[in-house]
């Protein structure tokens, strides 16, 4: 029976039920007051920058390197996620996990990175939340951006365990690809931080 | 939501022949995909490179890799999120409204203190 | 399934748990009437200490916390609640659904903003309440001693989370849950301005939460956001107040709009006149809501380039508020004007609003603005706007649905005598204030010298505080009357026009026995003047689903109380225990599927035999 379902999925399964219709759009919403937020903590950082306090600045802390290879990880792990959302809507279930893994691996990759960069930071340059409003500043935006990394872990890490077993259909189908949304939208906030905190505290 | 009630009610026949043409559309979409993670890897680069690069002058590198970040937002938002897909419509005005509001809050907290 | 129906609930667990948006609906009224009474408790008090010029009744520091908590508590636990709950109670109604899109979501919502509120009201008990001013303004409440405006930061931060997943919720009912046949053009006005409203909040609470945040990282992890000494900027918390607090203003006011549009074209008998444009000038008034914040800002210094934009900014607003005045008035023009309660408020409501409207039209002006900022003149602008505007619209929408969601009707004497104090307590508080302000009494003091002519003005407003208060003590008498012996309403007791009168008074758990077929604006009315005795079904009678219950909200909005008060104590281990809990209703949540049940089509009522 289940069989048979699965492969008349229709074209769209995130959006076949009223329910997955309901989701996708509150969703697509949450995402739009996300930006607002984001936004916020962008104005807050943009005018706090050049406030030092008379401590390190960003043109002597940030590596570009480092930064350069934060940002492969998650635009990969940014394409790896497309791979599985089509790989949804083509009903390839085993195939659609494995990229989630993939992406949820790359996230665990930059997350790590961000976690060693952040000790660097407080450990080598005494620079801290509480050292300077910039200081203040990057931790909470870059922070936040991590933070919303680590939430998307810990999601799709749930999603996979618990829908592994029971293959996709139109109530698992909008979940996974809910989560999709969600990772590429941290990945067009990384973009930003990446230019505007990063290449931007380069340039000066 | 047209395109999953219209699927639903054609026959067995046109069912195989609508799978076809998904296959072919989800190719295409793949090799879509494909150019714009490329495009994307290689403006990155472009942004880095300006940035490193002392031949550039500071106030263009700024309005350089802004304009490079807006290329990507495009590229996330149309092609791996598919904001350009049918049923989009509210989605794309809760997004472009949320941004609106980020623009003038990011101007406000930038431009307008002392 | 009759099981389920059948099962004898314990009342309490059902509240706790429930998912019908008609029962959370009385939930936010329930607990929004009681903010709103603490809040009119406090205004009391404050109106007390100003009662004779150097009078001694609370002392400054009270006279600080209670200025700001009835601020708080009136936009935050009393007016953004009772907005809530009407929207909950009457807008699935209004679009002919049976739930809205996410009830677990709704049900989250309402105990967020609950655990928020109580946790904000915490301050009273616990060492002192809130002092920095509704606004909170840094560097003010990053260095008020205590822990009062702690609880102000979580407090909101935690019930601003639930307005924020309600408005959402809204959005994608609104768009997602309408009925065959209703069409954006015509959705009933309350559900149009609870549209936009929702649009609102969506892109208006994130600057909040960020404010907040803010503030309590500067409060309790030591950061330097708004500390000038360490590189900080204090109008960085202004400007993030203001993105949010100015388009707050609309998403108060909108959906009382919205109710008067409704209210006033029912008892004038006439479709209201220029619906389309009405719907056009909420749209205008919400998207130039956010770009108008500069104007509470003025007198910062931002420069005449900033202010004079603003300035123009601010007056367009005038533009569309202009013609909804006017399609009020043109819409009772020519009508057959009946007067019960509901009416006279939102009849009360054109000339005190206006009155409103008017001085805003001369406090964006800058330069007038450097003389009338931070006396009584703003003070009583913005009173006559939120009471002659948001709480004028608040009663009149709760005269109007009380029977719909209670099934009982209100006294209308006691109505009438409610609405004649209320307006005459309301124009004599708030009118002297104009004067008062212009002759330099300046707002949020706690006292003032005789012999500066401010006597007298100050007395007559104290004593229209006092007719408010009793105004309002005959509606809570009116409430526990209806509620002990009120009379049953019938299904449509003021022949109303829009589709939530269609059905039975209170509404039945499923709404809808049949989803309507919706033929034009005002659904219900066409169907009467056609002669039809109901509303003609778009499908035929079928088993209901309906949504399950859950407990979960409720744990998950304790975890984050629980959290948010161990915070303000820098107990951080029971912090992570709450957050804890809260992450794991969230688990169980997204682990266990929730089917639902269905209500079988032979437990439903026969066709027409609904009403009572």
């Amino acid at each position: 029976m289940r069989a048979e379902e699965m492969s008349k999925l229709p074209a769209n399964p995130e959006r076949a039920t009223l329910d997955g219709k309901n989701k996708f759009l509150g969703f697509w919403f949450f995402l739009g007051g996300e930006t607002v937020l984001f936004a916020s903590l962008f104005g807050v950082y943009l005018g706090l920058r050049n406030a030092t306090n008379g401590g390190v600045t960003s043109n002597e802390l940030f590596e570009l390197p480092l930064v350069f290879i934060a940002t492969m990880l998650l635009l990969t792990s940014s394409l790896t996620s497309v791979f599985a959302t089509m790989a949804l809507k083509t009903n390839h279930f085993k195939r659609m996990i494995g990229w989630f893994v993939v992406t949820a691996l790359l996230g665990l990759a930059f997350l790590g990175l961000e976690i060693y960069e952040f000790n660097h930071y407080v450990h080598e340059y005494g620079h801290t939340m509480q050292s300077s409003a910039w200081g203040s500043a990057f931790y909470t935006l870059v922070g936040t951006h991590g933070a919303h990394v680590t939430a998307g872990i810990i999601w799709i890490a749930l999603l996979i365990f618990r829908n592994m077993r029971r293959g996709m259909d139109l109530y698992t189908a909008p979940k996974f690809y809910l989560f999709a949304l969600y990772w590429h939208f941290i990945d067009v906030v990384w973009i930003f931080i990446f230019t505007v905190v990063y290449l931007m505290g380069k340039v000066g | 939501m047209s395109t999953h009630e219209s699927t639903e009610h054609v026959s067995e026949h046109d069912q195989s022949h609508l799978d076809i043409h998904h296959k072919i559309a989800h190719e295409k979409e793949f090799k879509q995909q494909i150019v714009s993670f490329i495009m994307m890897i290689f403006i990155t680069m472009l942004a880095f490179v300006a940035v490193a690069s002392d031949a550039i002058s500071d106030s263009f590198t700024v309005i350089f890799i802004m304009i490079l970040a807006g290329i990507q937002l495009v590229f996330q938002l149309y092609m791996f999120m598919h904001l350009s897909h049918k049923g989009h419509q509210y989605p794309a005005w809760g997004i472009f409204f949320g941004v609106f509001v980020a623009g003038t809050c990011v101007v406000a907290l930038m431009g307008m203190i002392w | 399934m009759s099981a389920h129906a059948y099962k004898k609930k314990n009342p309490i667990w059902d509240w706790l748990t429930t998912v019908d948006h008609k029962k959370i609906g009385i939930l936010y009224l329930v607990s929004g009437a009681f903010f709103f009474l603490l809040g009119g408790l406090e205004a009391i008090l404050l109106r007390v200490q100003l009662l004779y010029p150097e009078f001694d009744f609370v002392g400054a520091a009270t006279f600080n916390q209670l200025l700001t908590m009835h601020g708080t508590t009136m936009i935050f636990l009393a007016a953004m609640p009772l907005i809530f709950g009407f929207m909950n109670a009457i807008i699935p109604l209004q679009i002919g659904a049976r739930d809205v899109a996410f009830p677990f979501v709704n049900s989250l919502g309402f105990w967020l903003f609950s655990a928020g509120g109580i946790l904000l009201n915490l301050g009273w008990f616990m060492g002192g309440a809130p002092d920095a001013g509704w606004t909170g303004y840094a560097p003010l409440s990053t260095t008020s001693p205590g822990n009062g405006v702690d609880f102000y930061v979580l407090g909101l931060q935690i019930s601003g989370i639930g307005t924020l997943i309600g408005g959402i919720n809204f959005l994608v009912t609104i768009i997602n849950m309408r009925a065959p046949g209703m069409t954006f053009m015509r959705m009933p006005l309350f559900t149009w301005s609870s549209f936009i409203t929702s649009g609102l909040i969506l892109f208006a609470f994130p600057a909040l939460t960020i404010g907040l945040a803010l503030l309590m990282f500067d409060r309790l992890f030591g950061t330097q956001f708004f500390a000038a000494e360490a590189g900080g900027n204090p109008i960085i918390y202004e400007h993030l107040f203001w993105i949010f607090g100015h388009p707050e203003v609309y998403i108060l006011v909108l959906p009382v709009f919205g109710m008067f549009s409704e209210i006033i074209a029912t008892f004038a008998r006439k479709r209201l006149f220029g619906y389309s444009a009405m719907v056009f000038a909420t749209a205008l008034i919400g998207f130039l809501g956010f770009m108008v914040w500069v104007h509470h800002m003025f007198t910062v210094g931002l420069g005449p380039i900033a202010n004079s934009i603003f300035a123009v900014a601010t007056m367009l607003i005038a533009v569309p508020t202009g013609v909804k005045i006017f399609n009020w008035l043109f819409t009772m023009w020519g009508g057959k004007v009946s007067f019960p309660t509901a009416n006279l408020f939102a009849v009360g409501f054109i000339p005190s609003f206006v009155l409103g409207g008017m001085t805003g039209v001369m406090l964006s002006v800058p330069p007038a603005d450097y003389q009338y900022h931070d006396s009584y003149f703003v003070v009583a602008h913005f009173h006559y706007v939120i009471v002659g505007g948001v709480v004028f619209g608040l009663f009149a929408g709760f005269y109007y649905w009380w029977p719909k969601i209670f099934g009982t009707m209100l006294n209308e004497f006691l109505g009438k005598l409610h609405f004649w104090l209320f307006f005459i307590g309301f124009h004599l508080t708030f009118f002297p204030m104009h004067f008062l302000g212009l002759m330099g009494m300046p707002r949020r003091v706690y006292t003032y010298l005789s012999g500066q002519s401010l006597d007298e003005a100050n007395f007559a407003a104290s004593i229209g505080a006092f007719l408010m208060g009793i105004a309002t003590i005959i509606m809570v008498w009116n409430i526990i009357q209806t509620a002990i012996k009120g009379k049953k309403a019938g299904n449509d007791p003021w022949d109303g026009r829009t589709l939530e009168w269609a059905i039975s008074s209170p509404a039945p758990e499923y709404n809808f026995a049949q989803t309507p077929l919706i033929r034009g604006l005002d659904a219900w009315w066409l169907e009467k003047r056609a002669g039809n005795k109901g509303m003609v079904p778009a499908e035929p009678l079928d088993d209901i689903h309906m949504p399950d219950a859950s407990i979960l909200p409720f744990i998950m909005s304790l975890g984050l109380f629980i959290a948010g008060l161990a915070a303000i104590y820098s107990m951080w281990v029971i912090a992570i225990g709450g957050l804890v809990l809260t992450v794991v209703g969230m688990v169980i949540r997204s682990v266990i599927d929730y089917h639902g049940y269905h209500i079988h089509k032979e437990d439903l009522p026969a066709e027409g035999g609904k009403g009572k």
